[in-house]
């Protein structure tokens, strides 16, 4: 009998032994869940904070497309303007070098005006790439951020962290304004001195001064072409 | 004081029944190690089976995540992304200038009072013009879309490789803690069994002792040749004191001495 107690005292110490163990190891799968369901909350609260997303209101949450439009608006919204100012200087300029050589009512200003427009649209042109890479580079940044942050909820593995972290990030990038520059001279001017001074010289009613110049209406030279 | 035949039957049986404990005992204990190391197997076959499927799921989805990347960069889709760009970027590009407007500065009107020649000229070169500014910034946009505009090939392959990156790593993240969690359970031990004392083996051989001494002593020959002497007559049995050897196995001092 007493034998027969101490057989299964055996058998239990044994299982209890083995449970006891085996109580450790689910102990650690529970912790490992939990740790997974952390990272896929954190995950989650990144992707939320990042990735365009549509809202009850039909708006979009995120970095969407409308936030990098806005960016390449105030891009072009500073440099637009300027290229026009300077357009519409070197068109006046033209013109009134065209109308003091007396050749306002001519080819030549056609010439010289339609050039000045290729300018023009070309720098918009380039401002509009430019407006387009700067946007990509945004777009790149944002993408950056979000993998820094990922990386570090794996380090931490605390979405409460990782959201706190998203929200200053994607603040951060909310705020960004783009690094503006100013333009400088872009429009250059054909040299219409040189036909001026060649037009005193052999138009003898230039040296009497701008035919019109006093009633304000241009200069009526044609230049046959 | 016992006869010795007597002690030795007594003794024999004693021992018998005592080996027959001890076997018992013995095969109880097997029997519980069988048990026990069975269910160890089954505990280990069945986190084996869990982790397998944990590991698959997650292989799964990290290989789902590299074949997405796969697929977006893949050269005909690249290819397709470029085209599509490098026709999105043109317009964005186009919309900013004023080549696609008939006279968007009144020149053509201004030119008017130069009669039909110079207005025509003019309307001739600003055609022109815009026409070179078309060409100039369609190949600007051509050439951007193959970079780093908005959804140019630069940025596509990075934006494509980042996706499938956090896809892969997400997935190998918890593929690693779900192998440390699968290692404590592996590491659960067999359980083994603790040695204990068996005291009928013990008691069975101290029994088989006295057993062969009493009979030893029972049917001992003579000096002269007689077939039996009484006891009395014979050394004392001393070895059988039970105070002193049941159990222990060996003979008592008196024996010893």
């Amino acid at each position: 009998m007493c034998m027969k107690m101490s057989g299964r005292a055996q058998r239990l110490q044994m299982m209890a032994q083995m449970n006891q163990e085996q109580e450790a190891a689910a102990q650690g799968r529970a912790q490992e869940d939990q740790r997974q369901g952390r990272l896929s909350e954190g995950t989650q609260a990144i992707n939320r904070l990042f990735d365009p997303q549509q809202l009850a209101d039909g708006s979009y949450s995120g970095f969407d497309d409308n936030f990098y439009n806005n960016y390449k608006k105030k891009y072009l919204d500073f440099y637009n303007p300027d290229i026009d100012k300077q357009y519409q200087n070197a068109s006046e300029k033209t013109d009134f070098q065209l109308a003091d050589a007396g050749t306002f009512d001519s080819n030549a200003r056609a010439k010289n005006q339609a050039e000045l427009v290729t300018q023009r649209d070309t720098a918009k042109g380039q401002i509009a790439a430019k407006a387009n890479t700067a946007a990509g580079e945004l777009k790149t940044q944002v993408g950056n951020q979000k993998t820094a942050l990922l990386n570090q909820l794996y380090a931490t593995e605390n979405p409460d962290i990782a959201s706190n972290q998203a929200i200053n990030s994607v603040k951060t990038i909310q705020n960004t304004a783009p690094d503006l520059q100013p333009l400088g001279e872009i429009m250059k001017i054909a040299a219409i001195g040189g036909a001026n001074a060649y037009n005193a010289y052999s138009n003898p009613y230039a040296r009497l001064g701008t035919p019109g110049a006093s009633t304000g209406k241009p200069a009526a030279y044609n230049v046959p072409t | 004081m016992c006869e010795p035949t007597t002690i030795a039957l007594i003794s024999a049986v004693g021992s018998a029944a005592a080996t027959g404990m001890s076997m018992r005992v013995q095969q109880q204990a097997a029997k519980n190690q069988n048990m026990a190391n069975n269910s160890w197997r089954d505990y280990q076959k069945r986190q084996r089976e869990a982790e397998g499927l944990r590991q698959d799921e997650l292989r799964g989805k990290a290989e789902m995540a590299r074949q997405q990347g796969v697929q977006e960069m893949d050269p005909t889709r690249q290819k397709e992304n470029q085209v599509q760009e490098e026709q999105r970027l043109t317009q964005e590009i186009l919309n900013n200038t004023s080549v696609n407007q008939a006279d968007p500065n009144g020149l053509l009107e201004s030119s008017k009072t130069g009669g039909a020649n110079i207005q025509n000229e003019m309307a001739r070169r600003l055609n022109v013009a815009s026409a070179d500014a078309r060409k100039r910034l369609t190949a600007l946009a051509g050439v951007q879309s193959y970079g780093g505009s908005f959804g140019g090939m630069k940025n596509y392959a990075s934006e494509a490789l980042a996706r499938s990156d956090q896809g892969i790593n997400l997935a190998n993240n918890m593929r690693q803690g779900s192998l440390g969690a699968y290692g404590l359970a592996k590491g659960v031990a067999p359980p083994s069994m603790q040695p204990t004392s068996n005291p009928y083996g013990g008691i069975a051989s101290s029994l088989a002792g006295i057993a062969g001494t009493a009979f030893g002593t029972a049917f001992a020959p003579t000096a002269g040749g007689g077939t039996t002497t009484t006891p009395s007559a014979q050394t004392p049995y001393t070895a059988f004191s039970p105070a002193a050897n049941f159990g222990f196995g060996f003979a008592g001092p008196a024996a010893r001495a």
